[in-house]
Order: C-alpha cells, then structure tokens, then sequence
C-alpha cells in the first residue's frame, strides 16, 4: 500500500513536471494581478509596457504575438542589471488582454533602473542559437526613473517579411527596420482599464542603444 | 524493523532517481559535450602595468584599453569581457545529420572600480559571469576589506 502511494506520487510529480515543462512554452494572456500591482506600489518593481506593430512590405498589420506557443511568436528578450545587461528572452510574455494583445501591446513587471530590450522574428532554429541571435540584434535601452510604478517605453514600429508555411499561413521570417513612435494616450487609456490601481503612466521612450552596456544600481 | 521502515523510505526516492538518472543518461547519450578551453587574446599585462593605482584616471584606461563592455555608474565599475574561458560543445546527432552548439561554462574579466575625483583604485582580472550578483559581490569585498 505504501509503495502504490509512493509511486502515485512520483507518477503526480512527473505529471507536475509535464505540466509546467509544456506550459512554459505556452504564450498565455495573463493580465497584472494584484501581486503584481502591490510590488510595484511598494516600490520594488514596476510595469513595462511596450507594443511592437509589425507590419508587411504592403504596411498591412501583422500580429506579432498570435501563437499559444511563445517560439512561435516575435521573440522579445530583456536584460537589467541583474543579467549585466545582457538581454534574455521573456519565455512568459504577459498581456493586458486579448484585444491589446493582438494590437501587440504587452507589459513586464521588473526591478526599476535601466532596461535593454532586443526583438527577434519566431525561433526557427535550436534554443541555444536563438538565445545567441538575441546578443547580436539591435538593442534598446529604457531609463526608467527611480520613482514611477509603471513606465510607458514607446511602440515599436517594425518591418516584417513574411513567408509561407508548409501547409498553409505564413510566419514572420525577417523584422527589418524599427523604429519607435509615441502612442502615449493609447498607453495611458490600457492603463486605466486594465491596471486601474495604478495611476501616472510615465513615457520613456526606449532609445537604440550602441557600445558599452550602461548599469545602475537598481532602486527599491 | 529499521531496515524495512528505510526500504519503505527509500522506494519513492528509487523511482526519482531512476526517472532522474534516465532522462539525464538520455540526454547524454543522445549527444556528447566536449569542454574546449579556449585562449581568447584579450588584454595584455603590458597594457594593465601602463595602468598605476591612484593615478591613471578614467579617460586614460579607456585610451589604453578601448570602451569598456560593461559600465556600472552607480559604484564607477568598468568591466572588460576577455572571452570565455572554458566552452562546451554540444554535438546532437539526428539520422543523416547533427546538431552542434555550444555554451559558454565562464568568461575571463579585467574588472576596475574608480574613485570620486576618477582615478583608479582598485583592478582585477577574474573569472566569472557578469551579472548583478557578481558585481554586487566583487564590490562588497572592498567594503570588507
């Protein structure tokens, strides 16, 4: 009797495992919660919230996030001072909504300070090159100041190509140029809906970065 | 008594260490890793000893040693990347082909901190990844010192 309890709990803690090893590919919509919220009213954290618009040689809009698996959709990777700048991809990217979502807004809750930020189209090669691909694309760089709980870092205007899948769609193989536009009203409206504890969206709009990586001291 | 009562512990633990010991053997036999030292030329001693604690400011080690790869404003750091020192090569092998890649197991640094009026008051080579943990370490050391 005690070995079938032991094995239905090895057996459990596997299924646990394939759970959580399945769904951290998966690109869910998890709007802030209010954990999120409290830390950054306690100062330690703060939101980010961005939107990358990618769009066709024809200026058609692209959806960058559409796919529940997150190699699927643009890859979007961060690096603050803890990672020495070094950008990471965000293997669970959040969104405020479904809506939003697709417009391609998304936010990240993260220490204050400086953040860099670096895009790359959907993984189609082995994770440890995609990881690599992310140290040698453009990077940019957002000064959050020390203050503000939620920081508004600009829309990132993206030209994307796109090429055909094998039995039908098409996949963003190519984001060529960027470029960051102000769309702080929208920024402001997200806000009050979906995170309405919150108030004084601050814009930063995030800058292409060149040469050293710059670090502070995050504050709390 | 003794004996069973740890056979009847142990029984969970055999079946998550045959799970453990199976996925990681799979992992490892369905490739090989090979640590590959590397010998990355990065700064030179020659270039560090031009460097005098307390008197070379910060503008001359950047015309000595070119812009730094990491910059800490806050505590003046400049940190300079020589390279990894020790690499691991992945190599998976499919049917007809493989995959290779490979992970960097550490990296050489030449770590320096900078006092108020900006001369140099502290230089290290080290080994290590750069990150805020390290950073926030190498610093502390001074403070105990």
């Amino acid at each position: 009797m005690r070995h079938i309890v032991a094995i239905d709990r090895t057996i459990l803690a596997g299924l646990k495992l394939c759970c959580l090893l399945v769904a951290s590919g998966c690109a869910s919509t998890t709007p802030p919660t209010s954990s999120d919220v409290t830390a950054a009213q306690r100062g330690g954290q703060m939101f980010v919230l961005l939107r990358v618009a990618t769009r066709s040689s024809t200026g058609e809009s692209i959806e960058p996030f559409p796919n529940s698996l997150a190699a699927d959709n643009v890859g979007v990777a961060v690096g603050s001072f803890e990672t020495g700048g070094e950008v990471r991809q965000i293997e669970n990217m959040r969104f405020l909504s479904d809506k939003s979502r697709a417009d391609g807004w998304f936010f990240a809750v993260a220490p204050r300070g400086t953040h860099y930020f670096a895009f790359l189209p959907p993984q189609r090669t082995n994770s440890f090159t995609y990881m690599a691909m992310f140290s040698r694309v453009k990077r940019w760089r957002v000064d959050a100041p020390a203050t503000v709980t939620i920081v508004y870092a600009g829309s990132l205007i993206v030209d994307a190509d796109e090429s055909p899948l094998l039995f039908g769609g098409k996949y963003i193989s190519h984001l060529g140029h960027m470029e960051v536009r102000d769309e702080t009203k929208i920024a402001q409206a997200l806000v009050k809906r979906f995170v309405p504890d919150i108030s004084g969206v601050k814009t930063v709009l995030m800058v292409e970065h060149e040469g050293p990586i710059i670090l502070t001291t995050p504050t709390k | 008594m003794t004996h069973n009562w740890r056979r009847a512990k142990s029984q969970p633990l055999s079946v998550g260490l045959f799970l453990a010991v199976s996925i990681a053997g799979g992992t490892l036999l369905s490739g090989c890793a090979i640590p590959l030292p590397t010998n990355t030329e990065g700064i030179t001693d020659e270039q560090l000893l031009s460097i005098k604690l307390g008197q070379t400011n910060r503008a001359e080690v950047v015309a000595v040693l070119g812009e730094p790869n990491v910059i800490w404003e806050t505590e003046r750091v400049l940190v300079y990347k020589e390279g990894p020192n020790v690499r691991l090569l992945w190599i998976v092998p499919g049917n007809y082909s493989a995959a290779f890649f490979m992970t960097d197991l550490g990296e050489d640094v030449i770590i320096m901190r900078f006092d108020k009026s900006d001369r140099i008051e502290r230089l290290e080579r080290r080994a290590g990844f750069i990150n805020g943990k390290f950073l926030r370490s190498w610093v502390a050391e001074e403070k105990q010192e």
